[in-house]
């Protein structure tokens, strides 16, 4: 690739590219500083918890300049959240961010195994259906784009009413059983215990984000299959399964790569609602229980956390993009 | 009138109108949109109890989660209220919400589009930046903590939802616009003395319009699940009547025990009502694109 493309070229798009993202995450850090100073009543209340006493409030107050103007008190901010200081959750007491580690990796467990499976079969399913076409393809997207509509937490319910009640083979919700200790990463997530309680909030999310991916990959592989070089793979003699997924499919895979960098933020969507109804000790159950009990340092942190992450990938998506389809840089 | 010209392209460019074009999966879109648009209109007529009466056994106890049965064809909650009724009261909420919120959100993302595209430069820059921020930002989560800092009621939810929601309809307007902007008949009318304004409204519009009116339904079926999530998260308007309210009381009232009734009416209802508007715009693609084949 470095023989077709001038690598500055390349280099600029990325730098640029880079930088931009800087920019726009010093936005998103402000829009989520002064959203929430716009909460009635007491503009401090985002960092100062209302029920401390008088000498910590002085303190805190100190600490993150809410003695000065709002300017300064968001270039502090920033200092500290660079510093990795998102201040003290107002419920525990502790340091924001040793609050937010935990769910944020239970949180993982699940938005992982979630993309695979859907990305994954979606994609799949999606290159068979835009091969085959005519019946099953019309039923299979149709079925697809049934589960699109279903709220993925009521197939949760559902699943879990079936499975977990009726049936009792799964777990009814949580992490892992009552009798369990809490132990080291491995134990808690290499465990079959673990899996056994996975699989409910997995499947729900998964039926729900299969359609999206399907749909893109459907289409994607129709265009793709109606081009020249398609013809002449066909003309030289190659197998129709090696036509559709050495050729055809690695080209079409090209747009939904680039959906799967918004799936993290799609995903969030979705868990706060499934970590709900399994009592997954997750990021979304978080961020919305410290919306509940104004505990407003954690709900900051977690929101800037999620757009600091989505940026990311986003940007890897871009740059991942640029190198597999050099067009794009220029 | 753009919009007037391309309804009536849409109508009469083949033969057969415009009818002959969509697939039978939009017919049935747009006619259970329309059995849920009367509901919604018609709902207190229709509902043969109100939302919060409670029914009585003969001896004066509530009659809690009776199973669906004559009377009560999907049961009574674990208040003893009726559940046919509040699915049909139900549906308001979630038709005012999703079509105030798909409205504004294609409003908006419509007008960034067509100026990002139309101007590029550093509008461009500007509104697609803007667009990247809302992207980074998940919707519902985001919602939820809006409405918990400032009083949950239809339009603050509609607002909160269409805050992020605009996103995708902006990007996509743009990527059509600026392929419409390079074709000859734009630089013709340039040539002929149209102002930036009047190419932006005459020529430009009318040709991404088409693609509008399938982004209004798909953006109404988003907003559809998003505010059943908001309010089974408990954010929403207390005090109107949704279907992810009755889910929200059921679950919490741990009616996954044993009310299937109670937790399979209203998700069936959301689930229906957004495959009626996705499977309508899918037979508006095929009308606005009949490459779509």
């Amino acid at each position: 690739m470095t023989e077709t493309v001038p690598v500055p070229g390349r280099w600029r798009y990325i730098v640029r590219r880079l930088l931009e993202n800087v920019v726009s995450l010093a936005i998103v850090a402000a829009l989520i500083f002064f959203a929430f100073r716009l909460i009635p009543g007491d503009p401090v209340a985002a960092f100062v918890d209302p029920l401390a006493d008088p000498e910590t409030k002085r303190a805190l107050m100190v600490r993150f300049g809410l003695d000065r103007p709002v300017w300064e008190q968001y270039a502090l901010y920033v200092k500290n959240v660079l510093t990795g200081d998102f201040g003290i959750s107002f419920s525990t007491k502790r340091p924001v961010f040793m609050d937010i580690g935990p769910p944020f990796t239970n949180t993982l467990m699940l938005v992982v195994p979630v993309a695979v499976i859907s990305y994954g079969l979606g994609s799949l399913l999606g290159f068979v259906f835009g091969y085959v076409g005519g019946r099953w393809d019309l039923y299979g997207s149709a079925v697809f784009l049934v589960l699109r509509s279903t709220p993925p937490f009521w197939v949760g319910l559902l699943l879990m009413m079936f499975l977990a009640y009726h049936l009792q083979w799964l777990p009814i919700s949580g992490m892992r059983s009552s009798w369990t200790a809490e132990g080291s990463f491995v134990e808690t997530f290499f465990s079959w215990d673990f899996v056994r309680h996975a699989t409910l909030p997995v499947i729900s999310g998964a039926i729900y984000f299969t359609g999206l991916p399907l749909l893109v990959a459907r289409g994607s592989i129709r265009q793709v299959l109606g081009e020249d070089f398609i013809d002449l793979a066909r003309a030289k003699g190659l197998s129709e399964t090696a036509l559709l997924f050495r050729h055809a499919a690695r080209c079409a895979l090209l747009p939904v790569v680039t959906q799967t960098s918004l799936f993290l933020g799609w995903a969030m969507g979705g868990l706060v609602t499934i970590e709900q109804v399994f009592s997954w000790p997750g990021l979304g159950r978080l961020l919305v229980a410290a919306a509940a009990s104004s505990d407003y340092p954690v709900a900051m942190a977690a929101l800037l956390l999620l757009a600091v992450i989505i940026m990311s990938l986003n940007l890897l998506t871009d740059v991942l993009y640029a190198s597999l389809d050099p067009r794009t840089a220029s | 009138m753009p919009a007037l010209r391309v309804a009536l392209k849409l109508s009469g460019s083949r033969e057969g109108g415009w009818l002959a074009d969509v697939e039978p999966i939009g017919l049935v879109g747009i006619a259970m949109f329309c059995v849920l648009a009367l509901v919604a209109i018609l709902g207190p007529s229709l509902a043969p109890y109100t939302a919060d009466e409670i029914i009585r056994l003969p001896d004066g106890r509530a009659a809690r989660l009776l199973p669906p049965g004559p009377g009560h064809p999907f049961g009574t909650n674990g208040f003893g209220r009726d559940v046919f009724s509040q699915v049909i009261l139900g549906s308001r909420g979630a038709l005012v919400v999703g079509l105030a919120a798909a409205v504004s959100v294609v409003t908006v993302g419509m007008l960034m589009g067509l100026v990002a595209g139309y101007c590029r430069g550093i509008a461009d820059t500007i509104l697609m930046r803007a667009t990247d921020i809302a992207y980074a930002l998940p919707l519902e989560p985001a919602a939820i903590i809006l409405l918990a800092l400032t009083r949950p009621t239809v339009w603050t939810t509609t607002a909160a939802i269409s805050l992020l929601a605009w996103r995708d309809v902006a990007r996509v307007i743009r990527a059509q616009v600026l392929s419409t902007a390079t074709q000859p008949f734009i630089k013709a009318a340039r040539l002929a003395g149209a102002g930036h304004l009047r190419i932006m409204l005459r020529h430009i519009l009318p040709n991404v319009l088409p693609l509008v009116l399938v982004y209004l339904p798909v953006s109404m079926g988003r907003a559809v699940l998003a505010e059943a999530a908001i309010s089974f998260r408990g954010y929403g308007d207390p005090s109107v009547l949704t279907w992810g309210q009755m889910l929200q009381q059921a679950f919490m009232s741990g009616a996954a025990r044993q009310a299937w009734w109670w937790i399979l009416a209203p998700g069936l209802a959301i689930n229906l009502a957004v495959i009626s508007v996705f499977f309508a715009s899918r037979s508006l693609e095929r009308v606005v694109n009949p490459h779509v084949r």
